[in-house]
């Protein structure tokens, strides 16, 4: 009898015991979630705890439920830390797809290594990783852990649960627990949620978000960032913390003085420095020549080598140090050409940007740190001149697409300047082509071609302009994509002061360039490097999509075409006008001398456009591609 | 300190007996006339950087304190570097190892770069303190130091020592680099109590190849143990005849890898060493790899080999086979499947075990010992005849020669023999497993079964091929649409390599690039599998392309072999000093089949064509049917290797193959 009971109540004991588990089945999932999903988020808590102006305690648990191989790393885990973060307590557990716990996961699965993405060649930054190994799917894994912080600085921020294509998410909440007199600024994107705002204990308060059903997002050609598709929160404090420097992110001034706090002392050229710049600049009175002088020695005396050291990678090396090493990171590398220019009387800032493909939409009236990246800013009376330090190929001037067109914070004596970098126009990165060839009867074509890049399209060709001529001939075969190619003579040359371009010339011959059929002669008469290629068709876009930055194409195609060969019917012209770009490609023939002329233009608008729109955007793609290679066929006349 | 003085006194003998030659550097001086950029930029046209000179040498001692033999490895190199994309060869990657049993040390860094400032040459030191260690995988180590100051012209200079108690794979040296190396030199002094395989490998030929006769004395002190301590007893000198090689190469060209390429080091110059035996005065001989036997047992002895195997046979009863099987393949396949299926592979090419088998069989995963010597067990369990076989792989490199060998071999697969057939290789560290086939990184040369009775090469190429037959049917209209199915057929490697690739990726991205290409709209996708002994992938799908076809007044025009047009030869490269390497044989096939609307004729159609080159071939049948056009391409090589004495005609085969696909046939509406 009391065996019996035992058995009961052991029975239920056991039963409340693991039927939490079974909150994670995998057949719980509401199916919407599942669309376009390799991983389902179940939970995903952050608390982050203000415990004091140097004390911040961070608490995480994530559970994520990954229902293929796709998914894997979703149940990847990487906690990074240094001097300025200390993570505890961190736990895996894994569960099967009914939800049952298969086992904790070992101290062994979590390696602590030393944590530097490629560029970097040594951080005192570390990371630990657990790298599971289940292969039986659908399981689910979760995480525990909990991350001290000696800042208030929230550079981790924002908060996106959903950070990734393919990924779903049930459940995520985020709880801030912040004193009273703690201000800090907060702003939803992509979501009307408003946070939960309560008193909590004596003097402080919560404020807590919390998302749910957030779908998964299938990847497609043309992505927008992710940040232009999923919701998230961003924050930025008011008063902060950083090592030993407090700062305060309410103003872009504010963060523009707390930049000088940390670079304070840094531009310390010795005295060789110094006389070094006065040598360079001897005698000379343009004030463009000057920067240009100094630029050019910055830019031939240093490399970029990323070193993340100090105030997790807030503070630059000082500017002796990259004198003498003659390496350092962008921040280093910048604020050592500002050093060097102020040395010659030249007011220069060094300058905070977020560089690439935009992943963060700048709001100027949200001020917070959203930047990754540093260069130069040369206020002139008539001009500005921004210099991008970490390349030691560009030209003066030129700092690329991935700089252009965004907002940038200039530093000044006072503070902080929000700025915008020159924006990219079409006109102005144009690519203008001038080819003639001779095609013989025997299919031999000569041709001689001269090609200007200008404005952001030299990007590609800064290279070879600086190379020698046998690589950049190996440049050319290579990107040219011609078969039985003889090359005679090849050259690139990088032109012009502020405004640089790039000129290419060719002279070369290929075989076999034209067919015969039976009388005929057919070929194609546009050679093109890159040839644009439609995107694969899919049922219904889902996302938006992005476009990059608009260049203008034109070439001028000159014919000599043989003996008394003539084209028999010219291919229809092409003029395209759409919201994505314009495209024209028209030919004619001159009897007189025998000639056959093409001009061609293209022009692909960058932007952000409709998921609707996308369509509309292949159709014009697709019709490029077919003008692009269409053939003339060539008869003899007597 | 005793030991110190002795180490002092056995180096000055040592030194007597094995002064440098010649060096073609001054170590810690650059002479104005030596830092000559234009120089070294016209004499290396597009060169990033040359290497001016590299000199090592290896010699033995013994160290009393750890009462070992240590051999001590000195190194100087200098280069100079002519571009910015020469600028990584600033940070200087010195490779040492660290495992389990203990590290190697690196030992008297320094470093200095030159740059010419004016008509002054300026010498800046390393920092040592700026280097910084990276993990390469299997227990080698990476201490990069990027030298301060790089710039086009900079000379670089480092020296450094390794010491080193892993006398097992004494250091091999790389002769040859991507870039030209001007001087190149290896002095290795070994005393006859050890004997090394050494072989060369690589297109090089060497300017010195010497070979003398010296005589080396090492000094060592017994210990005695008094009244539990360890005290020194007496000293003993021991003398014994060595040798000393020494090789230089001179002015070797950089040699950069082409495409299709198995491994660009299996032909770079370098030379390598595997200890075959140790033999000291009064004591046995201990052999290491003199023989294969030797090899055999060598392995079977080791607790991450034999015994793992030993207990993976209880190991593998966890796998309990779900009754009596009809034949002895049956049996293969479902051990096969059991362990792919219940073993991830953590991608870790190792010859010997981490863990145990129970650790595995428990943790679900496993290197390719673990899982493959699982496999074993479990197909012994089954009373089938299954060996270890060990091998290495691509990423690896090829064998050096036939001697035994253990530290070259990387991997391991299955032999499993079935009386009266064939013997089938196994490996079960795939996704979907098929009896006789081997992953890409697998098939390499020959492997060596492992076992106390037999001992045999095992030849791990295949001849089962690569087939893929992809049959379009389709109708042309007048404004030059095509619409109709595809069809493609996977056989034999193809349909294993395809099943793999599907495992991670959607079944729908087999077509991705051809509807990119070609613009196509798709439907009705359709896919077969089948992994059978012979397996086939087979994919169906209804195919939409409009404006296909160029019109031109009433004509059409449509390339030959429309989309599946070969466009481009990947041997650009002028000349090449080693052997093209496809990754299979095989037979690949394209049929058109084109219905032409009624009003429409066909004006031009080229002529067939076909030609052959070595064990190659290809040929195009373009023909018309009443009123359908019937296009077929079909290429076959039945040999995967071209040798590099036949490249420039091989290539030239290659150019004719894309010349004689690329026509055009013209279409009339009437």
């Amino acid at each position: 009898m009391h065996k019996k009971l035992i058995l009961i109540i052991s029975c239920l004991v056991f039963g409340i015991f693991t039927s939490s588990g079974q909150e994670y089945a995998v057949e719980k999932i509401d199916s919407l979630l599942l669309e376009n999903a390799h991983a389902v988020i179940r939970e995903y808590h952050t608390q982050v705890e203000i415990r004091s102006r140097n004390r911040v305690q961070k608490k995480i648990t994530y559970v994520v439920t990954v229902l293929n191989e796709r998914g894997s790393h979703f149940a990847d885990l990487g906690v990074g830390y240094d001097s300025f973060r200390k993570v505890r307590n961190l736990k895996g557990t894994l569960y099967d797809k009914n939800g049952e716990k298969i086992r904790d996961m070992h101290r062994r699965e979590f390696l602590d290594t030393q944590r530097y993405s490629d560029y970097a060649l040594y951080s005192e930054n570390r990371i630990i990783r657990a790298t599971h190994n289940e292969r039986t799917y659908p399981f689910t894994i979760q995480y525990e852990y909990t991350v001290n912080y000696s800042i208030t600085a929230f550079l981790d921020f924002p908060w996106i649960p959903v950070d990734d294509m393919h990924l779903a998410a049930e459940q995520a909440s985020f709880t801030f627990d912040t004193p009273d007199d703690f201000e800090f600024r907060h702003k939803a994107v992509h979501t009307d949620i408003l946070p939960r705002v309560k008193p909590h204990g004596r003097n402080r308060k919560h404020h807590t978000w919390e998302l749910t059903n957030i779908k998964a997002i299938p990847r497609e050609d043309f992505m927008p960032s992710v940040f232009d598709l999923t919701p998230h929160i961003f924050f930025s404090p008011n008063a902060f913390t950083y090592g030993k420097y407090q700062g305060n992110m309410q103003s872009w001034k504010e963060i523009g003085q707390w930049i000088n706090l940390l670079n304070d002392g840094k531009q310390d050229l010795n005295q060789q420095s110094i006389q070094k710049v006065q040598e360079l600049t001897a005698g000379m009175s343009d004030t463009l020549d000057i920067i240009r002088a100094i630029y050019q020695y910055a830019q031939s005396h240093t490399r970029y080598v990323a070193i993340l050291l100090g105030v997790g990678g807030y503070q630059p090396e000082p500017a002796s140090s990259v004198a003498q090493m003659g390496y350092g990171e962008c921040k280093a590398l910048s604020n050592y050409t500002v050093a060097l220019l102020n040395a010659a009387g030249i007011k220069a800032h060094y300058t905070l940007i977020q560089h690439g493909q935009q992943i963060v939409q700048i709001d100027p009236d949200f001020p917070s740190n959203y930047f990754n990246h540093v260069i130069v800013c040369v206020p002139l009376e008539n001009d500005t001149i921004w210099l991008e330090t970490t390349n030691q190929l560009l030209p003066m001037g030129f700092i690329g697409a991935g700089n252009m067109d965004r907002y940038a914070l200039v530093v000044t004596d006072e503070g902080g300047v929000l700025t915008r970098t020159p924006p990219v126009v079409a006109e102005k990165n144009n690519v203008n082509q001038f080819l003639t060839a001779a095609l013989n009867t025997n299919g031999i074509a000569r041709i001689s071609l001269r090609k200007e890049f200008n404005g952001i399209s030299i990007s590609n060709r800064i290279l070879p302009s600086r190379s020698t001529n046998n690589n950049q001939i190996e440049f050319f075969r290579e990107s040219a994509g011609l078969n039985q190619l003889f090359i005679e003579h090849i050259d690139y040359q990088l032109k012009g002061k502020l405004n640089p371009s790039i000129t290419k010339e060719a002279d070369f011959v290929l075989q076999n360039y034209s067919r015969t059929a039976g009388d005929r002669i057919i070929f194609r008469p546009l050679m093109l490097e890159a040839s644009l290629t439609a995107p694969a068709q899919t049922q219904q876009r889902y996302n938006d999509f992005r476009l990059p930055s608009t260049v203008l194409y034109s070439d001028s195609v000159l014919w000599q075409l043989p003996g008394n060969y003539k084209p028999i019917q010219l291919p229809d012209n092409t003029n395209l006008e759409t919201p994505f770009g314009i495209y024209r490609l028209h030919y004619q023939t001159h009897n007189d001398d025998n000639t056959l002329t093409l001009k061609r233009e293209l022009k692909i608008n960058g932007g952000l456009f409709r998921a609707d729109a996308y369509h509309d955007f292949r159709e014009f793609l697709r019709e490029i591609q077919r003008a692009d290679r269409n053939q003339v066929i060539l008869r003899e006349v007597n | 300190m005793k030991s110190s003085a002795i180490f002092f006194f056995a180096c000055i003998l040592l030194a007597v007996f094995t002064s440098r030659s010649e060096t073609p550097f001054d170590f810690g001086r650059v002479s104005d006339e030596e830092i000559d950029l234009e120089y070294y930029r016209a004499k290396y046209p597009g060169e990033p950087a040359v290497i001016i000179a590299d000199i090592a040498d290896s010699k033995f001692t013994f160290n009393n304190s750890s009462r070992r033999f240590q051999y001590i490895f000195n190194r100087e190199i200098r280069l100079i570097i002519l571009d910015e994309l020469g600028l990584g060869y600033g940070d200087f990657p010195i490779y040492y190892y660290q495992g389990p049993n203990g590290s190697e040390e690196i030992q008297r860094l320094r470093g200095h770069i030159y740059n010419r400032e004016g008509n002054r040459v300026r010498r800046t030191r390393i920092n040592q303190r700026a280097g910084y260690t990276n993990d390469a995988g299997n227990n080698i180590k990476e201490f990069i130091i990027p030298f301060p100051e790089v710039r086009p012209g900079s000379i670089i200079e480092l020296r450094y020592q390794i010491a080193s108690d892993f006398l097992f794979n004494m250091r091999s040296w790389r002769f040859q680099w991507e870039i030209p190396v001007e001087h190149s030199e290896y002095v290795v002094n070994l005393p006859s109590f050890f004997n090394y395989m050494a072989r060369f490998k690589g297109f090089f030929e060497l300017d010195v190849n010497e070979q003398q006769p010296t005589i080396e004395t090492f000094r060592y002190t017994q210990q005695i143990q008094n009244y539990g301590q360890k005290i020194d007893g007496q000293t003993y000198n021991l003398t014994t005849p060595s040798t000393r090689f020494r090789w230089v190469t001179k002015d070797l060209p950089g040699m950069k890898e082409e495409p299709f390429t198995d491994n660009i080091y299996n032909y770079l110059g370098h030379i390598y060493f595997e200890m075959v035996s140790e033999e000291f005065p009064d004591m046995e001989p201990k052999h290491y790899t003199t023989t294969w036997q030797d090899v055999s047992k060598h392995m079977m002895d080791r607790d991450e080999f034999g015994k793992y195997l030993q207990d993976a046979a209880m190991a593998s009863r966890h796998f309990v086979p779900p009754g009596t099987f009809n034949s002895e393949i049956e049996a293969i396949r479902w051990a096969l499947n059991e362990i792919s299926s219940n073993i991830t592979w953590d991608e870790d090419a190792a010859r010997y075990a981490d863990k145990t088998p129970s650790e595995v069989v428990n943790r679900g995963f496993g290197n390719s010992a673990e899982i493959n010597l699982m496999l074993v067990a479990l197909l012994r369990n089954l009373n089938l005849q299954a060996y270890p076989v060990v091998t290495s792989t691509v990423d690896n490199g090829e064998l050096f020669s036939e001697s035994p060998t253990i530290s070259q071999w990387d991997y391991v697969v299955v032999q499993v023999r079935i009386p009266g057939k064939e013997p089938i290789l196994l490996d079960a560290t795939v996704h979907h497993p098929i009896p006789g086939y081997l992953p890409q990184r697998a098939i390499n040369g020959r492997g060596r079964l492992i076992d106390p009775q037999l001992n045999e090469w095992v030849n791990l190429e295949s001849n089962i091929n690569q087939e893929l037959t992809k049959k379009y049917n389709l109708r042309l209209d007048e404004m030059g649409n095509l619409n109709g199915e595809l069809n493609y057929q996977y056989e034999g490697f193809g349909a294993y390599n395809l099943m793999q690739e599907l495992a991670k990726n959607n079944d729908e991205d087999i077509l991705k690039s051809f509807a990119r290409k070609t613009g196509a709209a798709i439907s009705n996708f359709n896919i077969e599998k089948s992994d059978t002994l012979n397996p086939k992938i087979t994919v169906n799908a209804d195919i939409f392309i409009p404006d296909y076809a160029q019109s031109l007044g009433n004509e059409l025009i449509i390339p030959a072999l429309l989309f599946e047009t070969l466009e481009d030869n990947p041997f650009t490269a002028p000349d090449r000093l080693y052997p093209i390497t496809f990754p299979h044989t095989g037979t690949n096939r394209i049929i058109f089949e084109i219905e032409l609307p009624e009003n429409m004729k066909v004006s031009h159609l080229p002529d067939s064509k076909k030609s052959a080159w070595g064990r190659f071939s290809y040929e195009y049948i373009f023909e018309k049917e009443n009123n359908k056009l019937i296009l077929q391409a079909t290429n076959q090589n039945t040999t995967r290797i071209v040798n590099a004495s036949r490249y420039n005609s091989f290539r030239s085969f290659m150019e004719r193959m894309i010349n004689d696909n690329a026509d055009n046939i013209l279409l009339e509406v009437r």
